[in-house]
């Protein structure tokens, strides 16, 4: 857990490493704090602990799904202001409409540039 | 009926072989023969009688007496046609001098024939085969021996036959029960005699059954209106019947047994039989009830509508199988792509970060190669994207999502897209577009479409060559032209070309690879906005693509 800026903590939540790693490499490069979870469950957790400033969720997760922790962050009085990116695989416009519903800021398709997450994740930061 | 057939003196030597037993005398002789001659025609099933050459019978087997209805006193003596030939199957006046049987003895030939009647004594009839034998004396005919049989039982079985022939391609010709249903009644009600035909389907805990499809001959409309309407309790009418028993039931005489509780309009047929109709599960689903005249409702009719409902049980859980299996085979498919997904991403995202120099300065040549690797992933995840939605489009799952979109502005776009390919082969590419073309469509579809199709002309078009790109209203559609002077496609092939994964051979022996799927996308993206698309023939080298889009919304003109 990395806390030595002023740069707002990511809360990064993805069950296939590779990929993780990527997410990690990427945002901390870019100068953000983070916070890794390998399931929705330990997303939930690390969210309610530390209250991150963001989420990226992998809506394919073990045990809970992006959507559900999407849900649950919403709401929580504490987490509710927590924003949300989805990682999504699937790119039928209904699982996005779905992401939406849940509460979600914005959506990455599967695969996604990792220069496009980061201004993506700066986008939604900003708008506060 | 044991009544012993009258023996004919002229016919007995002609049938029977007789003992020689030298001691015997004329009479016992004679006698043994009759007995003999009265044996035989006693013991077949055939019908068979003797005409002399007036036409007068002058002897009849049991069987012919059986079939008949009649004694031997009331019809040895009288003619034969006038007794049960009279009238022919479609109940016009059977004049004796057409009669075949006539002719045989008119003119010392014999006569078969295949489709005929008889009359019995209590005005019914019955199908025959009949064979007619002269008998001659110095070459002269005498009279005759007729033989027949009855052919009820084989009419009926082809009759069945045919009926399920009938059923068998209605079911193939229909893409769902809803559909089927109606032709299935059309067929059986033809195929075995009935009027009106319904199909009726039970409320959940069997009370009561309510009209689901019909079928009505012609000019029993006021009877089938009759017979279909409403709701139907457990009990009530043969259908009803049917339900609360879980069996067949044969309802005669309806004029005495009302099929309904309200009261009957005229011409309502004779009978109806009712068949319950099981799933595969052997829950009752529906019930079939088919109203006619008596000759339709006999025992084996019976049979045979139990053996077409199970015939069409039977094929409808076969076709819902073929269904799941299709369902998880498009469901494998979705699968696939989002496994291969995952690995894709972390292949393409961290070549996006070595690219970019970010975990150190790379060489030329590493530059070089990874943006190789770089390509091939790129080209791996649109091939993943494409075998995605051949998928959504199979099974129906493709959703487009409509707004107003620009078509001029989407051809310059998806030229732009393919600008640094045709630059690296030379080719020229032109757009000819007016101001704006607004059509209500998918975008990002759209893009795919124009993006498949100048990337064919791309990939086809030998290095100097040009492409074309117009878009225009014509007769109130938006169409769009992409031509271009490449290698063409062979006249033969061009009818496959937009189905799944056909590649033409043109393609293949130049080794131009692609999956196949482009074009088959393009065609459901094209249809899917209620448009089409073809291939324009042309006499110079090249192919032209023609897309017509029918939702024009405005056309602006160029500023």
């Amino acid at each position: 857990v990395n806390d030595h800026t002023e740069s707002p903590t990511i809360l990064i939540a993805e069950d296939e490493p590779d990929v993780r790693a990527l997410l990690v490499y990427r945002l901390s490069h870019s100068g953000f704090p983070f916070l890794e979870a390998f399931d929705g469950e330990e997303a939930l957790c690390l969210a309610r602990d530390h209250l991150p400033a963001l989420a990226v969720l992998d809506v394919m997760m073990p045990k809970v799904d992006g959507y559900e922790v999407t849900r649950q962050l919403r709401a929580e009085e504490s987490t509710r202001t927590i924003r949300v990116i989805l990682l999504t695989a699937r790119a039928q416009e209904a699982d996005i409409t779905r992401g939406f519903a849940a509460g979600a800021d914005d959506y990455l398709r599967k695969p996604f540039n990792p220069d496009e997450l980061v201004a993506r994740v700066r986008a939604v930061l900003g708008r506060r | 009926m044991k009544s012993r057939a009258l023996i004919p003196w002229a016919v007995a030597g002609g049938i029977v072989t007789v003992a020689r037993r030298r001691s015997e005398t004329v009479e016992s002789r004679y006698s043994e023969l009759a007995n003999r001659l009265d044996a035989v025609l006693a013991s077949t099933d055939q019908g068979l009688y003797g005409l002399d050459c007036a036409g007068d019978i002058t002897f009849v087997n049991r069987s012919t007496l059986e079939q008949t209805g009649y004694t031997p006193e009331s019809i040895l003596g009288h003619n034969a046609h006038a007794l049960w030939h009279h009238t022919r199957a479609d109940g016009s006046l059977y004049p004796g001098s057409e009669c075949p049987v006539d002719r045989a003895v008119r003119n010392g030939k014999s006569e078969q024939i295949l489709e005929d009647v008889l009359w019995r004594s209590d005005g019914t009839s019955f199908p025959v085969e009949s064979s007619t034998y002269p008998l001659l004396e110095n070459g002269r005919a005498t009279g005759a021996v007729v033989t027949f049989i009855d052919v009820t039982a084989r009419k009926l079985a082809e009759r069945q036959s045919e009926t399920q022939d009938a059923v068998t391609r209605v079911l193939g010709d229909s893409s769902s029960v809803g559909e089927a249903l109606s032709p299935l009644l059309a067929a059986i009600c033809r195929g075995l005699g009935f009027e009106i035909g319904l199909a009726w389907v039970p409320n959940a805990d069997l009370s009561e059954i309510g009209c689901w499809a019909s079928y009505v001959a012609r000019g029993a409309e006021g009877a089938g209106a009759w017979l279909s309407h409403g709701v139907l309790a457990a009990g009530e009418g043969p259908a009803g019947s049917s339900l609360a028993s879980g069996e067949a039931v044969v309802w005669r005489d309806l004029e005495r047994q009302p099929p309904r509780r309200s009261v009957a309009p005229s011409g309502v047929p004779k009978s109806a039989v009712a068949i319950p109709v099981f799933g595969i599960a052997s829950e009752l689903v529906a019930v079939a009830e088919f109203f006619g005249d008596e000759v339709a409702v006999e025992e084996d009719v019976v049979d045979t509508l139990t053996t077409i409902v199970v015939q069409v049980v039977q094929h409808l859980a076969r076709r819902s199988a073929d269904e799941e299996i299709y369902r998880l085979r498009e469901q494998f498919v979705a699968n696939v792509s989002h496994e291969l997904r995952t690995p894709l991403t972390a292949i393409d995202g961290w070549l996006q970060i070595l690219l970019g120099g970010e975990a150190g300065p790379l060489t030329d040549e590493q530059g070089k190669f990874l943006g190789i690797v770089k390509r091939n992933s790129e080209r791996l995840t649109r091939l993943v994207g494409d075998l995605l939605l051949a998928g959504q489009i199979e099974s129906g799952t493709f959703d487009l999502d409509l707004v107003e979109v620009d078509v001029a502005v989407l051809a310059r776009e998806a030229t732009e897209l393919v600008a640094a390919a045709a630059t690296g082969k030379q080719l020229r590419v032109s757009v000819e577009a007016p101001g704006a073309i607004i059509v209500r469509g998918d975008r990002a579809r759209l893009m795919q479409l124009l993006n498949n199709l100048l990337a064919n002309a791309v990939k086809f078009t030998p290095e100097g060559g040009w492409i074309s790109v117009g878009v225009a209203v014509s007769e109130g559609k938006c169409r769009i032209t992409v031509a271009d002077s490449g290698i063409g496609i062979p006249t033969a092939e061009r009818v496959h070309i937009f189905e799944r994964f056909y590649r033409a051979s043109s393609a293949t022996s130049r080794g131009i690879t692609g999956t196949g799927l482009g074009l088959a996308i393009s065609k459901a993206i094209t249809e899917g906005h209620g448009g089409s698309i073809w291939l324009e023939e042309e006499e110079r080298p090249g192919t032209v693509f023609v897309v017509e889009l029918p939702q024009v919304v405005r056309e602006e003109a160029q500023l």
